[in-house]
């Protein structure tokens, strides 16, 4: 049975035909980017509170204090993501300190309409207790949104690039093309081999071009030498001119 | 391999052990069922007098109920959903494994979930799984310990706000005596039995839905943490290309002598003839050549100028000619239009031909020819002789003949006495004017009225006569 492959970047096609991929981001992340932002409220809440009391208590009183710290509350539970959203981060204090950020579905940043809406939303995500609609909502939907993005049409996704641990190293092995004929996805393991190597061991390195043996027809370490060869060569069929930089980092074989 | 599997953020492979898990969910739910709810049922026999303890003994248990959602995800990963009756075959050995420290020592455990995989799905056994799991958990226990707080932290907001908001439904006898509570901290006898038993089936309810998303997740970053510090995506790629090259052995051996110097440069395409399979992509519709053509049209000096097309000269002869008819026919009938109606155009005061001067006024004849030459001397002899009416006659002729041809006042034939006066008065000189005021008073007189004027009047017009050339006689 042909099943979807299970995959954390959600594909979206825009109106002029483009597809692009979102990373977007789970309930998990996300309950935890909230708690903060939680964190970040009652702590402005606190310190408002304390402040009002030492410089506007003894001026208007009691009840004009406590209804003014109410009003800045209103305010602040109603408009703090949306302004956060709206700007030009995208993104709330804790969503910021989570590397997330809120978009629109169509990758481009949210406009003032979408943010409110999302955000006045919350109303409904919230019931009937404590976000359990959101929760729910936000499990079982494939972008991981709440009914507030659904509407919104937003999403939350991951800010920051994703991760390419490539340290640039020397590699002495000799270009080479592959004996056989090689599919996609053996290409393109060959390329992924290339680039992360430098982070195993190696002793990892020979173990897996070892279980390349039947392509590169070698075992142990002359086997890896022709697998980087061959990786070497699908990265660049044609040999450069001219004497490549110089390279840092470890060299790949010990000498 | 149904997973994508990609170096990732810990929070992202959360994310991809949350998808996988959405995937099957009705799949897991299902085993799940038939597993842990036998369990449960168990479970609230047996405690059914205390049933403030469920939801301990529920949350306790939690090690044991990952296990088959985590057996079924392993198995998914690799494109075959176990069914009911493959799981219920491992079910005993899933829970017996390791069950003892799961549920003792290891309970309480941050990375439980992070973990897991490695204690069930490697056979390892003893110091080995533990030596194994501080491996992994150098990389991936940070993430592991985060994971396992999100999800008890959303499990037990989920479950306040399922209680939460099913509240309003209990009857009244099920709901606790918050005051009393509150008050007297008598939890025996103002909490009901029955809303001990709600709420620990709210708890289930959650976990239920929660957990196998966190076993899910756990496994996700179990992925994420071989395919980071092992490159596992690349050794089942490798395994994979090595079942496909062996297999394929025995068939190349025949071709590689034939294919031996043509492979170097092929490395994209695998199986048919490359030109085979181009031809068979491109007569997808994708690939479907669309043309619109489109006019436009572009001033092409150059061609006109060109001589390969000669015949058609004498088009531009025919054309030259009728163009010169056209403007000469309407510069002729511009003249013509013109020369008739010059009258709008030219003025009559403005212009240089003299005024024409009428002959008849009013059926008078008022040529100087038809005149006698000393009007004056004719009217009195005419008024001598007792025509009065020729008399008067005469000397308004005269005057009107004089003021027309000298004077020039611009009379027609067609005015009556008053224009006459009119023009007068308005253009002659002001002692021909008084005199014309009294001898048209008098002629008016006596033409139309037949009054006859005295001797006298006819006397001072005869004497006052002004209508003669200075220094001479008229």
């Amino acid at each position: 049975m042909a099943t979807a492959r299970a995959d954390t970047l959600q594909p979206v096609e825009l109106a002029d035909g483009v597809e692009i991929q979102l990373r977007v981001a789970g309930p998990a992340v996300r309950s935890m980017a909230y708690t903060i932002d939680l964190l970040v409220r009652l702590g402005i809440y606190l310190g408002v509170w304390i402040a009002a009391l030492f410089l506007v208590l003894p001026g208007i009183g009691m009840e004009l204090t406590a209804g003014l710290m109410l009003l800045f509350m209103f305010f602040m539970e109603w408009f703090y993501n949306v302004i956060f959203e709206a700007g030009a981060k995208g993104a709330t204090p804790g969503q910021r300190s989570m590397k997330l950020r809120v978009m629109s579905m169509t990758g481009g940043p949210v406009t003032l309409a979408q943010a409110v809406m999302r955000n006045f939303l919350r109303v409904v995500d919230f019931m009937p207790g404590l976000y359990l609609t959101g929760i729910v909502c936000m499990l079982f939907t494939r972008r991981f949104q709440r009914l507030g993005d659904l509407v919104a049409n937003t999403v939350v996704t991951y800010a920051d690039p994703p991760p390419s641990p490539t340290p640039v190293v020397e590699i002495r092995a000799e270009r080479r093309a592959p004996a056989q004929v090689l599919t996609r996805e053996e290409q393109a393991a060959l390329l992924q081999f290339i680039e992360r190597a430098p982070l195993w061991a190696d002793e990892r390195r020979v173990e897996l071009s070892t279980l390349a043996e039947p392509l590169t027809r070698a075992p142990g370490t002359e086997g890896l030498r022709r697998l980087c060869g061959m990786a070497l060569w699908l990265q660049e069929p044609e040999e450069k001119r001219g004497t490549p930089p110089p390279l840092k980092g470890a060299p790949l074989f010990r000498s | 391999m149904t997973v994508t599997l990609r170096p990732r953020q810990p929070w992202e492979a959360v994310d991809l052990g949350c998808a996988m898990v959405l995937r099957d969910f009705g799949r897991i739910m299902a085993l799940w069922a038939s597993t842990v709810f036998p369990l449960w049922i168990v479970v609230c026999v047996l405690m059914r007098s205390m049933p403030v303890w469920i939801p301990l003994v529920v949350w306790w248990l939690k090690p044991l109920y990952d296990r088959v959602p985590l057996f079924f995800l392993s198995r998914a990963a690799f494109g075959e959903r176990p069914g009911f009756m493959e799981t219920w075959k491992e079910w005993p050995r899933l829970w017996f494994a390791n069950f003892l420290p799961a549920l003792l020592w290891r309970r309480l455990s941050f990375i439980r979930s992070f973990a897991l995989p490695a204690q069930m799905l490697e056979g390892l056994r003893g110091a080995a799984v533990n030596r194994r799991v501080r491996t992994l958990a150098m990389d991936g226990g940070g993430s592991g310990f985060s994971l396992s707080y999100a999800f008890s932290k959303i499990e037990f907001v989920a479950w306040i706000g399922l209680m939460w908001g099913t509240y309003g439904l209990l009857p009244d006898t099920a709901r606790p005596d918050w005051d009393g509570l509150f008050s007297a901290f008598d939890v025996e006898n103002t909490i009901p039995d029955a809303f001990l038993w709600w709420g620990a089936a709210c708890h289930m309810v959650i976990v239920t839905l929660i957990e196998p998303f966190y076993v899910g997740a756990g496994f996700g970053l179990y992925l994420n943490c071989r395919t980071r510090i092992e490159g596992w995506d690349v050794e089942l790629a490798f395994r994979r290309m090595a079942t496909r090259l062996t297999s394929a052995a025995a068939a190349l051996a025949v071709s590689l002598l034939f294919f031996a110097g043509m492979q170097t440069t092929a490395h994209a395409a695998v199986g048919d003839d490359p030109a085979k399979v181009v031809e068979k992509v491109k007569q997808h519709p994708d690939f479907e050549v669309h043309k619109v053509n489109s006019k436009r049209w572009v001033p092409d000096f150059e061609a006109d100028e060109k001589k390969d097309a000669p015949r058609l000269d004498f088009l531009d002869a025919i054309g030259e000619i009728i163009f010169w008819v056209i403007i000469t026919g309407l510069v002729v009938w511009l003249v013509v239009y013109l020369v008739n109606n010059r009258h709008l155009f030219i003025s009559r005061g403005a212009g240089k031909t003299p005024v024409k001067t009428p002959k008849v006024i009013m059926g008078m004849n008022i040529t100087r020819e038809s005149l006698p030459d000393d009007i004056v001397a004719a009217a009195r002899a005419t008024w001598a002789a007792g025509d009065f009416k020729e008399a008067l006659s005469l000397l308004y002729r005269g005057s009107l003949s004089w003021l027309v041809t000298r004077r020039q006042v611009p009379i027609t034939d067609g005015d009556t006495e008053e224009d006459c006066l009119v023009q007068v008065l308005k253009n002659g000189e002001k002692n021909e004017a008084t005199y014309f005021k009294q001898l048209t008073g008098a002629w008016v007189q006596v033409a139309y009225a037949v009054i006859p004027v005295t001797e006298a009047e006819m006397d001072a017009l005869c004497d006052g006569w002004p209508f003669v050339v200075k220094g001479g006689a008229a």
